[in-house]
This record gives C-alpha cells, structure tokens and sequence, in this order.
C-alpha cells in the first residue's frame, strides 16, 4: 500500500513539474479541480464503503464462490461480466463491491470480468450521461463494437497469468 | 461538419458548473441512505457482530484510500490541465489510422474523473472532427484502463499481479473496440452524435 502511494507520487512530481514550467497557471487550475472533486468524493466515500461492506457481508461467501469462483470457468466469467454491467454508481461503490467479492473468493479472471463489465456497459452510465450527451445512435454502435470485451478480457488475463506465473486468485 | 440540423436541445452538461453543485447532493444522500439501510440489515440478519466485521472493513478501506485519492486526483487535475480536446482532435482524424486508435487509447488511459469530467471531452473530441474508432477507443480506454482508478483502488488493494493481469488482458480491448466501429461505420449513411453528424458510408 506503502508501496503504491509512492509510485503515484514518483508519477504526479515530474507531471507537476513539467505543467509549471509549461504554463504557471496550469497547477493551481489543478489543484481547484482537484479540491472540488476530493470534498465531493470525501463526502459520500465512507457511506459507500460502509454500504459496499455490508453488501458483501450479505452475501454468503459460498455463494460468491459458486457463481464467480476460480473454478466457474467461462460461465462465470460470463455472469461476472454482466453482473458487471448492471453495478451501479462510480468506482466508489463498484470498486469495493468487486475487491471484496475477490477476497471472498471470486476467481481472478471473474473479477477482472466483473471490473470491465462495468467499465464497459456501464448501463448506469449509458442512462445518466451517455445517452443524453452522445446520442443512442453512438451508444448502440459502442456497445455493438465492445460487447465482446469483459469475457475477453477475463479469458485473456487468466491465460496471461498461466503463462506469466501470477496469483490472480486472491484466495 | 456543423451544417447538420440541430435536431436535439443541447446537451446538458453544460449547464453544470462545478462550483454550484451542493456539496451534499442528492447522489450524496442516496448513499447515506443506502449505508443506512443495508447497516440495518445485516444487523437484523446477522447481528451485530457482522456488522462492526463491515465496519471495521469500511474504516480500513477509507484509510488505505483517501491518501491515494489526494494525490490521484491532483494527478488527474494535471493531465487535464495538460490534454486540450481542440488541439488533439486533428490528430485523431479519419486518417490517423492506427496511430490514431494508440493515441486514443493513451489519451483516454490517462483522463481522470468520473462521466462528468470525461463525456465532455469526448463530445468535444467529436466535434471538433476525431474519427469514430478514436471516441471509441477513448471512451473504452478511459472506461476500461482509467490509469487513476487503478493507483487508487486496484494498486493497493488487489496487488500488482492482478493489475498487470488485467492490463495486459485489457490494453488492446480499446483499440479492438475502434477498429470494430470504424468498420460498423462502413455500413451507416451517418451517425448523429449531439449537435453533430459523423458521415459513414466508407470513404
């Protein structure tokens, strides 16, 4: 965790450094940008994870494990796709939701399913500000041209971890 | 590419400004309420006991987070500060080909935020004439790669083996995705996206 946070950091200090001397006033744009958004998000974050715990805690964990464990196979790679897809809300609840499900014993590539199944229907999203922004013509071509990617995405992350040796099951 | 009618009223977002949106909105109550009532119930189902289990769980969550949201959200505030959709629509024209749907897919990585943040730049990005397997692939790889989300949320709490897994797994999904829809568009007369029209037909 140590670890991550220093990685952002050794990423946003040169990012930082080159937008000031690009523009001075690109920092303090950020910053006002980032401030706006980290009072939104630090408002609803604990009722959300409050909620995505409780969630999971409903949820026996045998039952995570039947439908999206590692042995489920295509088929649950498939259910975790869609149920992907019908998550509601941003990464502050779906997040939680499909990390907790991974430390209960949904599979690897289930999960990685599940994650690209909502990042990709992301019917919420479709409703909310696709639609009213884009138009359902451009809607229907996106899906049409993307449905296939949350199962290949699961497929294609649990051969890479054969090949490559990784611990994609958390348990 | 505006001499299109306007068939439809403006899209909203823009009526929008940041600074007016109440800091306790309604999105924000809806997940009071939604805490408050799935608290309840697994206290009644099953007991208190699971319920400090969750809250326990939630707290550990939040300290773990909140410091990688700051920093990610500033990261992100840079990288828009530093991608202009008016200067890198002409890049992603129809004949950028390849290195149309790459750049797309890197573009789209690195912009942070939610949907409010990210569907104005791509309803600018077509606009100001990007083709349409590059807004595809944008919007897939925004959706889908979202570079912010994966420091925050995946970094620290799935491990690096599950993160490069999925991005492995996932970083040629956007470019597949335009592809595909640069092909679909072969068989449209023309596709109207807001207040204006991306042609089809082929060439």
């Amino acid at each position: 965790m140590l670890g991550s946070f220093l990685i952002l950091l050794a990423v946003t200090i040169p990012v930082a450094i080159y937008a000031w001397r690009k523009d001075r006033q690109m920092v303090p744009r950020a910053t006002t940008f980032a401030r706006q958004e980290i009072m939104r998000i630090l408002v609803r974050l604990p009722f959300a994870l409050v909620a995505a715990s409780c969630v999971s805690e409903l949820i026996p964990e045998e039952t995570i494990a039947a439908i999206l464990g590692a042995d489920s196979g295509l088929l649950g790679i498939m259910a975790a796709s869609v149920l992907g897809g019908f998550m509601p809300g941003g990464p502050i609840v779906s997040f939680p939701i499909a990390i907790l499900f991974a430390h209960q014993g949904a599979g690897g590539p289930q999960v990685i399913a599940l994650i690209t199944g909502w990042s990709v229907y992301a019917f919420h999203r479709v409703i909310s500000y696709e639609s009213p922004i884009m138009g359902w013509p451009f809607v229907g071509l996106r899906l049409v041209s993307s449905f296939f990617l949350p199962p290949l995405a699961g497929i294609l992350a649990g051969v890479l971890a054969t090949v490559f040796g990784l611990s994609i099951n958390l348990r | 590419m505006n001499e299109a009618p306007q068939h439809r009223p403006q899209p909203e977002y823009e009526d929008e400004p940041d600074e007016e949106r109440p800091l306790f909105d309604r999105a924000a109550w809806f997940f009071v309420l939604l805490a408050g009532a799935s608290a309840l119930l697994v206290a009644w189902l099953e007991g208190t006991e699971a319920l400090t289990r969750a809250a326990t769980q939630s707290a550990s969550l939040l300290i773990t987070v909140t410091p990688m949201i700051v920093v990610g959200l500033f990261l992100g505030g840079l990288v828009k500060e530093l991608s202009d959709p008016e200067r890198i629509a002409p890049v992603l024209g129809a004949r950028s080909g390849w290195r149309g749907l790459v750049l797309a897919t890197a573009l789209g990585a690195a912009t942070p935020g939610g949907p409010f943040a990210a569907f104005p730049i791509v309803y600018a990005l077509a606009l100001a004439g990007a083709d349409i397997g590059a807004v595809v692939a944008y919007l897939t790889a925004w959706s889908v790669l979202g570079l912010h989300r994966l420091v925050i949320w995946e970094l620290p709490l799935l491990g690096s083996d599950f993160v490069f897994a999925r991005m492995l797994a996932s970083l040629p999904l956007p470019i597949a995705a335009g592809l595909i829809a640069r092909f679909l568009m072969r068989f449209v007369p023309d596709l109207p996206i807001g207040r204006t029209r991306i042609s089809g037909g082929g060439e």
